[in-house]
């Protein structure tokens, strides 16, 4: 096949797209790329000038697969295996009279460079985070990680889009098995394509059903690598900044990666306090409706006497007033989220001023519903991970609908069946609640309670079987 | 999946039982009972009234008639816009024509509606219609309520005149055997029909105020009478029931007013006679007379009359129980636990009790004489 053949070829494949950029060195030697995805600096300055003194050399192909100024040359045979390489920025070289052709790197950045973190903010820690580029993104945990066991398992998947899925874990400390188990369900995933780490969230956890997540997905490189050193698995998608870590347990989630970069006492007290705010974020607007249209008795005299007047004006039943307003917060919550941040202030003098006060001052809701509102959502705010909020957001209205039929027995009623759905997960092998139940008096180290780093000798060994972190004496 | 769906299905199917909403109840926070010729005169203090405009509540008294408790109650509902709630019930007054008729249909009614919590304090109300003690408003607090029963529960803590007089503590008495209760009881000062008006809430002075007065005597649910002050604190002294009190000392030419701590009470039983041995500390507040306080025999002395005023006032106590012949100090129960088959051969506890020997002795001791060390008089020189 001549070269005229081949890139006449290639341009019908690809529609004759107008970023293609053909052009012929010589008669013998000619080139095509993308130019949306090259870097016109890289291709002049390198290949076009090296290939030009090279010209006369006799066994040209070999020449220039040997001694061009470039790191990344793949030898390619058939046509159709160039367009991945095209998109992704490479700059195919093709001589006339060889069978073979050659893919050169020539991409241009398109990313933006490393950031602070948006979504996990930390004050006392390292202050980057993932990009959407994979190779900065394997590097930023290659560069914590200097283990020679570091595992990076690539896969490609999407029919369309063709990204690149990486595996992250340590040979010799995260299970084999869970790793084949992940493997084994990327390998099932017929896609048309990946463009975030969460189109995966569903293959990689179908067969259970539960608002809890069973990763923790985020954007910190300290944080991923923390999993990998106890012997998670990271996973890592193409143009995402976020990576999954699995598997996580319930504990996981009021851990942050900061909690080890402070003294131990702080964190445990940070931790506890995000227990105490787990529990008030689910159980307080169930609470407020229980004690409020059940369970008169278990209020105190004088707060039962000034809720009873903060009420007397509000034409609605108590469950509706709290749906309504938990639910105008969500939407709120959702707007604020998507919203540029120019009309972030109207936002704030909408839900401050209409939703709180005006809402009082007009009898539609008692005050004590703002506070308990107000309180629910300020206990919200302290989890960062946005499938874990949902899923309290989630089970918060499913407590409220025990609760509007039977007060207090409906909270212990949502609470047993919480439990028992908690109880009863296990995302690759590990049960939900480790290490409480079933209990595992070694793993408590770095439970809720995390002792002391000098103290913290033993990986979690419901991960691993290698627990052992430091040497024996 | 199936159980859980299932769960969830049992919880609807129970519809809204007992749902009530907050703002549906007259939350009644106090309950007064007079006699009216031939029927019971029932009076609810019902806290959420009406918002004022300055989002204060304004508390109203409803009142019913009727034969029975229940009746009397079900004729205020006939007034009330809500339904009457009464868990939150505080304080139960009675008037003393009630009292002296028996309370025990009040007491079986409180016992056994389902709403009751029987976490309230019972009064007598001294001269004065019961259904007034709950109209008067005080200044300090929006409810009368709530107002009188934190004035007992000071009160009791820190005063021997008053004595503990929760509900259970009642009912505890009157079931017990060789075991009479008693009642604190409450009057009121002033001009009553002022003091019903919110106008007198602002005054500085109040027209008309409640005020805590001695402890009533009863012999089963029936009234007897009214101690003195003396023999309040004896009753309270015998009891055991308080920690903290003053009293008075007499000396050469003065008082030393005197704060008891660490106050205990042992009783010893034999068959015909009881002893009790009260043991207590205590420090001056008061000194008005020029007794040396940095002489050891001086203070023995005070001592010494100390320990006689408080026997004076067990003595008193002692004598008004057995003249009333109701052994409100539970003596009767204590030579129960001792000596069973005697106490089930006597016929009448009571009676027996007017004949038996009660001893009281006291060992007083002054363990600090407050931050001056000497009478002021004597400081001077």
């Amino acid at each position: 096949m001549t070269n005229k053949e081949r890139i006449e070829k290639i341009q019908k494949e690809l529609g004759n797209s107008s970023d293609i950029v053909v052009r012929e060195l010589n008669k013998k030697i000619s080139y095509l790329f993308l130019e949306s995805v090259s870097s016109d600096d890289k291709i002049s300055n390198f290949l076009v000038k090296s290939i030009v003194e090279m010209e006369n050399q006799e066994d040209i192909f070999h020449t220039i697969q040997n001694t061009l100024y470039n790191s990344h040359i793949v030898v390619l045979d058939k046509t159709s295996d160039c367009y991945y390489y095209l998109s992704s920025g490479y700059t195919c070289l093709f001589i006339d009279q060889e069978k073979k052709y050659l893919a050169i790197e020539t991409k241009t950045k398109l990313d933006r460079g490393v950031t602070e973190s948006t979504s996990e903010p930390s004050i006392r820690g390292p202050k980057d985070s993932f990009t959407e580029n994979h190779a900065v993104n394997l590097g930023l945990i290659r560069k914590r990680i200097k283990d020679p066991k570091l595992r990076i398992l690539e896969t490609k998947i999407g029919r369309r889009t063709q990204s690149k899925v990486s595996l992250i874990y340590i040979e010799d400390i995260a299970d084999q098995k869970r790793v084949e188990t992940i493997q084994n369900s990327l390998k099932t995933i017929d896609i048309d394509g990946i463009l975030d780490t969460g189109y995966l969230r569903d293959f990689l956890q179908s067969h259970e059903k539960s608002f809890f997540p069973k990763m923790i997905s985020s954007e910190r490189p300290d944080l991923a690598c923390q999993g990998i050193l106890n012997g998670k698995i990271v996973i890592m998608v193409e143009n995402s900044p976020y990576v999954l870590i699995m598997p996580a347990t319930l504990t996981d989630f009021f851990k942050s990666s900061e909690d080890y970069y402070q003294s131990y006492s702080s964190s445990n007290f940070s931790r506890i306090l995000k227990v105490i705010a787990f529990f008030v974020t689910i159980l307080t607007p169930a609470i407020y409706i229980a004690l409020m249209t059940f369970n008169q008795e278990m209020i105190p005299d004088q707060l039962l006497i000034s809720l009873a007047t903060q009420r007397s004006e509000v034409p609605f039943p108590t469950f509706m007033e709290v749906t309504i307003f938990v639910i105008l917060f969500e939407i709120l919550r959702e707007a604020d989220i998507k919203s540029p941040s120019a009309s972030g202030a109207s936002m704030s003098i909408v839900g401050a001023l209409i939703l709180g006060d005006a809402s009082v001052a007009a009898g539609i809701v008692s005050p004590i519903v703002v506070i308990v509102v107000a309180i629910t959502s300020i206990c919200e705010l302290v989890f960062t991970d946005m499938d874990f909020i949902n899923a309290i957001r989630q089970w918060r209205l499913l407590f409220i609908l025990s609760t509007i039929f039977t007060g207090m027995i409906g909270i212990l009623v949502a609470s047993l069946i919480l439990i028992i759905k908690l109880a009863s997960l296990e995302p690759l092998n590990t049960p939900y609640l480790i290490p409480y139940s079933p209990l595992n008096l070694s793993a408590m180290e770095d439970s809720i309670l995390l002792f002391p780093s000098n103290k913290r000798k033993n990986r979690p060994n419901y991960l691993t079987h290698n627990t052992r972190r430091v040497k024996k004496k | 999946m199936k159980k859980i769906t299932l769960l969830f299905i049992t919880i609807l199917l129970t519809g809204c039982w007992n749902y009530q909403e907050l703002n549906e109840y007259a939350i009644v926070t106090g309950m007064a009972i007079d006699w009216k010729k031939d029927h019971y005169e029932v009076s609810f203090l019902i806290a959420n009234g009406n918002k004022s405009e300055d989002n204060s509540t304004k508390t109203s008294l409803l009142t019913g008639e009727g034969e029975t408790i229940y009746e009397a109650i079900k004729d205020i509902s006939l007034i009330s816009p809500k339904e009457l709630y009464i868990s939150h019930l505080s304080i139960v007054i009675f008037s003393e024509d009630v009292a002296s008729r028996g309370i025990s249909s009040v007491l079986d009614f409180l016992l056994r509606d389902p709403q009751s919590h029987q976490n309230f304090y019972l009064l007598l109300a001294k001269d004065k219609p019961a259904k007034d003690v709950l109209s008067i408003l005080s200044p300090l607090s929006d409810y009368t309520s709530q107002n009188i029963t934190s004035n007992l529960i000071n009160s009791y803590k820190l005063q021997a005149k008053i004595s503990d007089a929760s509900f259970n503590l009642f009912m505890e008495k009157y079931l017990q055997p060789g075991f009479e209760p008693v009642m604190n009881s409450i009057t009121i000062l002033g001009d009553i029909k002022e003091g019903q008006t919110s106008d007198s809430q602002e005054k500085s002075k109040q027209d008309a105020y409640t005020k805590l007065s001695t402890i009533a005597l009863f012999k089963n649910d029936q009234f007897l009478g009214f101690a003195t002050e003396d023999e309040s604190i004896g009753i309270s002294l015998i009891l055991g029931e308080v920690d903290t009190f003053y009293f008075n000392v007499p000396c050469d030419d003065g008082t030393v007013v005197s704060v008891s701590n660490n106050y205990k009470v042992d009783y010893e039983v034999e068959k015909n006679v009881l002893r009790v041995k009260a043991k207590s500390e205590g420090t001056m507040r008061e000194v008005n007379c020029k007794i040396n306080l940095e002489e050891e025999k001086e203070i023995q002395k005070l001592e010494t009359k100390a320990e006689e005023v408080l026997r004076s006032y067990m003595v008193k106590a002692i004598q008004l129980a057995k003249s009333y012949q109701t052994d409100i100090f539970g003596f009767g129960l204590k030579y129960y636990q001792k000596f069973p088959n005697e106490f089930k051969q006597i016929k009448d506890w009571n009676e027996f009790f007017k004949n038996y020997l009660i001893e009281v002795e006291v060992d007083f001791q002054y363990t600090s004489k407050g931050t001056l060390e000497q009478s002021l008089e004597r400081e001077k020189k």
